[in-house]
């Protein structure tokens, strides 16, 4: 009898060694605490939810606490498991392609076609990317790291998670939910840069309606932005081919059910993939990191950057423009490429101050050459750097 | 007319691609990329023994199966010796840009990349590599001056040029790797050489993507005003209005004020919205039920906004 109740007390010690409670540390402890943050912001506050609720229940998953020596091959870099094959998107880079397949064909150009000068804002925000790659150089990461992080003021959670993967993939999770978060701070960290950098009289500029663009400048665009931008910078092949690609079914006007399927089915599910696996690669062995503290502190910087960068071009630009076709700055933000919230924040803060003054048509442009900019800048850093 | 002027384009398209395509060049995929003679304190291979050996390398960015690829030497007298790769050996399989070792120790039965002949270490050796299908794809003759443990190999994977090696520390020979060793992370330590602060970077980079974006610019604007200019002549046009001398001051009226005149001429013409019925008449419809065509499958459900985050 005492032999069996040996046996048994042996079983539920053992069984005691294999769960979450043996093995949690503080380390799991703060991830979860961050996992449910993210949830909180998403389904209270409403930043970001088909981002955040995927990456916050995602570092909830990577972050239940096992034992790592039992071999049960649950954890995301276990490989085999079926986490760290669903991570494979990730680590492999064909999640964020697709995910600009359907950005391209849930994007409307016609605001940058019809006033196609927007498009140089969209490639001043930019200067974030590099501000944040000079500090990180300076804060002692190597250069490959340093070109990862930076991607983050790009503002592209795919565009960041594609150039991390191929360069610092030891990074990536912090780069990934680093640029997602600042992606749903935006309304926190833009408004006061944008009035910062103003004065009354610019925030009321009224700029001129944009004309009717016709069907064949719709599909011309696609194909004449992908040779352009695809022969400068082939490296960013991947995004940009993508990208352009979703935006032609949509625009051709006759291949609508592949539109349909890119922007509604195929981008939920990748999104879906994508958030969760990002999120549960924030194990806390992995995540809890002072490199990460660094990389959250450059994120924000480089948001920083990059919107300052886009309100002072348009000031700038505005000087060689003519009265009747002077840009209002407070769309310079939204060159920063989170889609479409950037380019919210220019309309509602726009509305602040002259509630007739609708600028979001306006900042659509900025917002989508945005998109195009940082993929641009993806397949330099990778083409410099890889 | 328009049938055979459209011929004529896609025969000269035809002859333009065919003149810009080069001629398939049979060395592109697998290569004999090293070869080691005489071998007395190189590589061993899994018996332990020092054999002569024969470097091969898949240039592609694919793994080929060389399974069934034959692998010949001619001696100096003319006799030809062929191996034939076996089928079913997984070790046949050479992964992308990756290089395997095939020992010349006329012992078959030691493994798939153990060749039939041995290679002579007096006099020249001569090495064809054909495919499955006999086709020629490299061919190499040995300088019969080689020496114990130098090699002969190309210059780097893309040249076609041989070198001897192994007289020198600096020139040593490189069993199963790359010929042309380099820093693999070049671009990288080149940055992190010559652009510590990063400004370099920033500068091209961001040139990069204003030139992109600039030219994407100038393309879009000339199209928009050639679409401008296209649409209100058509619209002249179809008014008839074409060589009339207020054509120009036509032009400049915008669009949307010829589609409201539009729309009143085509309200009263038409006499929309003279005296509406006022007769309003909803007949219930009845659908049986069935899963198929219930709705509540197929929609999503409304959103529903709570609160406005943006709003101060």
């Amino acid at each position: 009898m005492g032999e069996f109740l040996s046996f048994i007390g042996n079983n539920l010690a053992d069984f005691w060694s294999y769960t979450g409670f043996a093995n949690a540390t503080p380390g799991h402890v703060v991830m979860l605490l961050i996992g449910l943050v993210f949830i909180y912001l998403a389904v209270e506050k409403e930043f970001e939810p088909m981002l955040l609720i995927p990456i916050g229940f995602g570092i909830l998953i990577g972050n239940i606490p096992f034992n790592m020596d039992a071999g049960l091959k649950v954890g995301i870099y276990e490989q085999g498991s079926v986490l760290n094959i669903l991570y494979q998107g990730v680590t492999s880079g064909w999640y964020p392609p697709l995910i600009f397949l359907g950005i391209g064909a849930m994007t409307d150009f016609s605001a940058l076609i019809s006033n196609p000068k927007l498009m140089l804002i969209g490639a001043a925000a930019q200067f974030g990317i590099f501000g944040a790659y000079m500090i990180a150089l300076a804060l002692g990461f190597e250069p490959s790291q340093a070109g990862a992080i930076g991607i983050i003021g790009g503002a592209d959670g795919p565009t960041a998670i594609f150039l991390s993967s191929k360069l610092a993939p030891n990074l990536m999770g912090a780069i990934a939910v680093s640029a997602y978060s600042y992606m749903a701070l935006v309304p926190v960290i833009q408004p006061p840069i944008m009035r910062l950098l103003t004065n009354s009289k610019e925030r009321v500029i009224r700029m001129k309606p944009p004309r009717a663009v016709s069907h064949t400048e719709k599909v011309i665009f696609p194909i004449i932005g992908l040779l352009l931008t695809c022969f400068l910078v082939p490296s960013g092949l991947p995004l940009l081919g993508m990208l352009f690609f979703g935006n032609l079914l949509k625009e051709s006007g006759v291949t609508r059910r592949l539109a349909e399927t890119a922007r509604g089915p195929l981008i939920d599910v990748i999104t879906i993939l994508l958030g969760v696996t990002v999120g549960a690669s924030t194990q806390a062995s992995e995540f809890l990191t002072w490199d990460s503290v660094l990389i959250f502190g450059l994120g924000a910087f480089s948001f920083v950057i990059a919107t300052t960068s886009g309100v002072i071009f348009v000031k700038i630009f505005n000087i060689f423009l003519k009265k009747e076709n002077k840009i209002n700055p407070l769309i310079g933000n939204a060159g920063v490429s989170a889609v479409p919230d950037s380019a919210r924040i220019s309309q509602v803060v726009g509305l602040e101050y002259d509630p007739t003054n609708y600028l979001l048509m306006h900042a659509m442009g900025p917002n989508v050459s945005g998109v195009i900019g940082s993929a641009v800048a993806a397949g330099i850093l990778l083409g410099f750097l890889m | 007319m328009n049938k055979s002027k459209l011929g004529l384009f896609l025969l000269a398209f035809l002859l333009m691609s065919l003149s810009s395509c080069k001629q398939q060049d049979s060395n592109s995929k697998i290569l004999i990329n090293e070869v080691l003679v005489n071998n007395t304190d190189n590589y061993l291979d899994e018996y332990g023994m020092h054999d002569g050996w024969i470097e091969l390398v898949n240039r592609t960015y694919k793994s080929v199966n060389i399974a069934g690829y034959q692998l010949s030497k001619i001696t100096a007298q003319g006799d030809t010796i062929t191996y034939v790769f076996p089928k079913g050996d997984t070790r046949t399989m050479i992964q992308a840009k990756q290089h395997i070792l095939i020992f010349a120790d006329a012992n078959p039965y030691h493994g798939a990349l153990h060749a039939s002949f041995s290679l002579d270490t007096i006099g020249s050796n001569r090495l064809i590599l054909a495919d499955a299908g006999g086709q020629l794809l490299d061919e190499v003759t040995l300088p019969s001056t080689l020496g114990e443990n130098e090699s002969y190999a190309r210059i780097s994977e893309k040249a076609n040029n041989f070198e001897v090696r192994g007289k020198t520390r600096a020139n040593q020979v490189t069993a199963g790797s790359i010929n042309d060793l380099k820093d693999h992370n070049a671009k990288a330590n080149n940055f992190k050489k010559n652009d510590k602060d990063g400004v370099g970077m920033a500068i091209t980079a961001m040139s990069v993507v204003f030139t992109g974006l600039l030219l994407l610019y100038l393309i879009f604007r000339t199209i928009g005003n050639l679409s401008v200019k296209l649409s209100k002549r058509r619209a002249l046009r179809s008014a008839g209005l074409i060589g009339h001398k207020k054509e120009e001051d036509l032009a400049t009226i915008p669009g949307e004020v010829f589609a409201a005149i539009a729309t009143a001429l085509h309200e009263a013409q038409n006499d929309v919205h003279d005296i509406e019925s006022t007769i309003l008449t909803i007949n219930k419809v009845k659908r049986s039920y069935s899963p198929w065509s219930s709705k509540i499958y197929g929609l999503r459900q409304t959103p529903n906004k709570k609160s406005n985050p943006y709003k101060k």
